[in-house]
């Protein structure tokens, strides 16, 4: 289904609410499942192609960034890296105007996100 | 406890990941990984959580070959210019050359004495090969390249007493296939 340009899908504003609720806090992919899963009240996580691929439609669109973690903190702790998302300026902007879209107001800013 | 689903994960990721931008496919590799270890160590490995790992690896399968398309999409396709490109073009007029053959070839073993329908259907599956090959070649140049090979070895295989004419015709098709191989390989290593 082809999406009208600049507007965001429904996960990738709630994955915008998880990461706006870190304030400049940062969050990997998992945890960012299991975020929204749990304000769903749900046990089901988002699905890893669904997931990731939002994820990436955001950083395109610069309403997240993202990092590697530092190797020697993952190894420290034996696990792979993770990559840490956190929300930019032009992301706060379109979740707030998703969520006037949402209440029925104006929408006073648009991401640049065309639909793939 | 066996993690069967964590292994279809990578296994999958790896299989959606390939000839898509190198830098593309390791980090989502990576990621995935990274999420599959996070996900068990947060929910304890556990028959219920490989399910649960299942169910993310299928749910996400249609988003999975979206992100692959976009990804291929914006690789750089391989651009062979000067001598490989003249390559290329001979190669292509030689191959059209061999399928107009191959056909000249099936339409008379058709209507000549003594030849049957057997040495036609040869040569239509030769031209099959060969029509096949061209139209892989940059998708597949791999089985591009075998296609063609077993299409031009036809008129050797049957035309056996003409072997003289066709074995040296056979070799040309092959080092020109072999020759192009090579150097789209060099020019695109990635692939």
């Amino acid at each position: 289904m082809r999406r009208k340009p600049g507007t965001l899908l429904d996960l990738e504003a709630r994955i915008l609410e998880v990461l706006a609720a870190r304030g400049r806090g940062e969050l990997h992919g998992f945890a960012i499942a299991k975020e929204l899963a749990d304000r769903r009240g749900s046990r089901r996580l988002t699905s890893h192609g669904t997931l990731y691929k939002a994820l990436g439609r955001l950083e395109d669109a610069g309403a997240v960034t993202s990092v590697w973690e530092d190797s020697a903190a993952a190894e420290r702790d034996g696990r792979p890296r993770r990559r840490q998302y956190r929300i930019t300026g032009a992301g706060v902007s379109a979740l707030r105007a998703h969520r006037a879209e949402a209440a029925g107001g104006p929408a006073p800013t648009r991401l640049g996100i065309e639909p793939r | 406890m066996s993690a069967w689903a964590d292994v279809i994960a990578r296994r999958w990721t790896g299989c959606y990941t390939r000839r898509v931008d190198v830098e593309l496919a390791a980090r989502r590799r990576a990621e995935i990984r990274s999420d599959l270890h996070d996900h068990a160590a947060a929910s304890g490995a556990s028959h219920l959580q490989q399910w649960e790992v299942l169910g993310r690896v299928l749910w996400g399968i249609p988003a999975d070959l979206s992100w692959r398309r976009a990804a291929r999409v914006s690789r750089p396709r391989a651009r062979t210019t000067g001598a490989s490109m003249k390559l290329r073009r001979v190669t292509l007029a030689v191959l059209v050359a061999l399928v107009a053959f191959l056909v000249w070839a099936a339409v008379g073993t058709l209507y000549s004495d003594g030849a049957g329908f057997k040495y036609t259907a040869l040569f239509a599956l030769a031209v099959g090969a060969v029509g096949a090959g061209i139209a892989l070649r940059d998708r597949a140049p791999g089985i591009a390249a075998f296609l063609i090979l077993v299409g031009a070895a036809a008129p050797m295989a049957i035309f056996y007493w003409m072997a003289p004419v066709f074995v040296p015709g056979f070799l040309v098709v092959a080092t020109l296939v072999v020759l192009t191989e090579r150097r789209r390989r060099r020019a695109n290593p990635a692939t």
